[in-house]
């Protein structure tokens, strides 16, 4: 409850820098505050939700797979092999991902995406693999004992008491990259990053920056308590109230 | 019927769990494997569902080698429970229950209808409650019941247990071992039940297997096990005490003594003294006319006593009386507490049928559990 208001007043507040820096106008000779136009701050937003759910997308597809295998013990070269790279990924910073893809892909929007889904694959990877891990071996032992098949194990049990960790992980990356896709701006390919940039590009224009932050802001806020219900609704009802934190 | 012959477990490292154990488990009966830990036991009965493989020898189930057998539909016909319980914290209790019946494609009303029945079976009433509670809103006793219900689910003729009733308090488990034998009474089952509680293989077992290091040391009834020890392995492990855990296994119905002659509480004094010296003994149990007992009387104490009383005004009533089907180291409990040294022993309707003397249990020790030196 208390979290819930909390960020609904963070998200208030943001919007609300929005609105009052968008809706004075230039009036008479003076130029303060200078406003972006509401349309383009809304394109903007359009761009930077494409660039965040498409990242996404990419991350879910590859990363839950990936995750899932790094669980079977079947496999133990590739398991270390990647969690090494899943380690070690992580501690590269964003924007290190984004220069060496716009080097291979040039710069532009798929370079970004790439970028956004490579380093969201990591939490979404360790996640899988950390609530799938963490299924409790007695219960797998009694569901092989009674006659479940491999897959039905991997169905019935592994999956479902995994999702709550698997979806933690989902929310943190998703939140991660709206602030991550921000950094997109800066190379051209837009966003609300790019008001940001201009903001900062035209002299550093204090109000300017703070109309595509604000935004930006309130973006992840949103995103973080939809997601949240989004875990909340799918975690099976007999394993709630057990605290489950992301692991990334 | 379940049988291993000469049944192995190498491990990849060299190690053998199990060696060239063979061992028949007859149809209906709750075979206890037994011994300490590392010995084999676990191993054993995971080999019976296949959730390890034999790396030599043959089991059969109702001569069937469980090798030509798919895994998934073996398992499925056959109960497995374990210590750790292993319930799916994120299905009600019902589903948990109805694992196997709906693995098996049993329509809704039929698994339904069979959940309710086995929770009224282990005493998880009303079934409507329970069976829409989630295992964390269970006590660990309860958990454990629902464990033993699950394996039950598709009544499956063979039960593994491992340990089932390992990882709760002493007085709860208890209990839940009185059921269970009540329970399978019931139901009959062919069951192999691990333990690493010889207590408890004692209580629950038709027979027991004892194992160390992989290999059966000796194998056979409760009492057999307690009165014949094979090796000092075996008597070490039933302890210095056997002879008190042999008692356990024996009901005072089958030890009791029934020719002492009784007198009734009308007779005069004079006339019980009488009766013991023709009989030549030093007490007669007093019994009323309905049956009932009423108390004791011995020749020391009715020798200086008035001729002509009635033995109803100076018999010396016993507190404690023993009943047929108890179990005879409670009753050896019982003389031990009171004064008298003998224990007078009713029926279910609170009727005389005999006594039990110290002279008498000695003579069932010495007969039945005391080795040749």
């Amino acid at each position: 409850m208390r979290r819930t208001l909390t960020l609904l007043s963070l998200l208030a507040i943001f919007i609300g820098i929005t609105i009052w820096m968008t809706s004075i106008g230039p009036i008479g000779e003076r130029a303060w505050p200078r406003t972006v136009p509401p349309g383009r701050i809304l394109s903007e937003i359009s761009t930077h939700m494409q660039l965040v759910v498409v990242a996404e997308l990419i991350a879910i597809g590859i990363g839950l797979p990936i995750g899932f295998l790094l669980t079977r013990k079947r496999i133990p070269v590739l398991t270390r092999l990647l969690e090494g790279v899943v380690n070690t990924g992580q501690t590269l910073p964003t924007l290190c991902f984004i220069f060496l893809f716009s080097a291979i892909l040039g710069i532009g929007r798929e370079a970004v995406i790439v970028a956004l889904a490579v380093y969201t694959l990591l939490p979404i990877v360790r996640n899988t693999y950390a609530g799938i891990k963490a299924v409790d071996p007695a219960i797998r032992d009694a569901a092989r004992g009674m006659g479940m098949s491999y897959w039905q194990i991997v169905g019935r049990i592994e999956l479902p008491l995994a999702v709550p960790v698997i979806m933690a992980g989902i929310r943190t990356s998703t939140v991660l990259n709206v602030g991550t896709a921000a950094v997109a701006g800066l190379i051209g390919v837009g966003g609300l990053g790019a008001i940001i940039a201009e903001g900062i590009a035209i002299g550093g224009i204090i109000e300017i920056v703070l109309q595509g932050a604000a935004p930006t802001a309130a973006l992840a806020v949103t995103l973080d308590a939809v997601l949240g219900a989004v875990e909340r609704a799918v975690t099976p009802r007999g394993i709630k109230g057990t605290e489950v934190s992301a692991v990334a | 019927m379940i049988t291993l012959d000469n049944v192995s477990k190498m491990y990849a490292g060299g190690t053998e769990a199990v060696k060239e154990v063979t061992l028949e488990i007859p149809k209906g009966e709750l075979c206890i494997l037994v011994g300490p830990s590392g010995c084999g036991k676990t191993t054993t009965l995971r080999m019976i569902n296949r959730l390890i493989s034999l790396s030599s020898g043959r089991i059969l189930l109702n001569e069937r080698d469980i090798n030509q057998m798919d895994p998934n539909e073996l398992r499925r016909g056959i109960g497995y429970a374990i210590q750790e319980i292993g319930l799916f914290p994120h299905m009600t209790v019902e589903y948990n229950v109805a694992a196997v019946p709906r693995l098996l494609g049993w329509p809704r009303e039929k698994w339904r209808s069979r959940v309710k029945e086995l929770l009224e079976l282990v005493g998880l009433t009303p079934p409507e409650e329970f069976g829409k509670r989630y295992p964390s809103e269970l006590s660990g006793g309860q958990r454990q019941r629902v464990g033993v219900a699950r394996c039950l689910g598709a009544d499956p003729p063979v039960l593994l247990m491992d340990e089932p009733f390992g990882a709760i308090d002493p007085i709860t488990r208890e209990r839940l071992q009185d059921e269970f034998l009540r329970i399978q009474e019931e139901i009959q089952k062919t069951i192999v039940f691990v333990t690493h509680d010889l207590q408890e293989g004692l209580k629950l077992g038709d027979r027991i297997a004892l194992m160390r290091d992989g290999y059966l040391i000796q194998e056979g009834k409760p009492a057999e096990l307690l009165a014949k020890p094979k090796d000092d392995f075996v008597r070490n492990f039933v302890g210095t005490d056997r002879t008190l855990k042999a008692l356990t296994l024996v009901r005072l119905r089958e030890v009791l003594d029934d020719s002492p002659p009784t007198t009734e509480p009308e007779v005069t004094v004079s006339q019980a003294l009488q009766k013991m010296e023709d009989h030549g003994v030093r007490f007669l149990p007093v019994v009323n006319g309905d049956g009932s007992f009423a108390g004791w009387v011995n020749r020391g104490g009715l020798r200086n006593l008035d001729g002509d009383k009635q033995v109803s005004e100076v018999l010396m009533r016993a507190r404690k009386v023993g009943r047929r089907d108890m179990p005879v180291n409670e009753a050896l409990s019982l003389m031990l507490e009171s004064a008298i040294g003998n224990l007078a022993v009713v029926d279910r309707h609170d009727k005389y049928v005999g006594v039990l003397t110290f002279r008498r249990l000695y003579d069932i020790v010495q007969e039945n559990y005391l080795e040749e030196e």
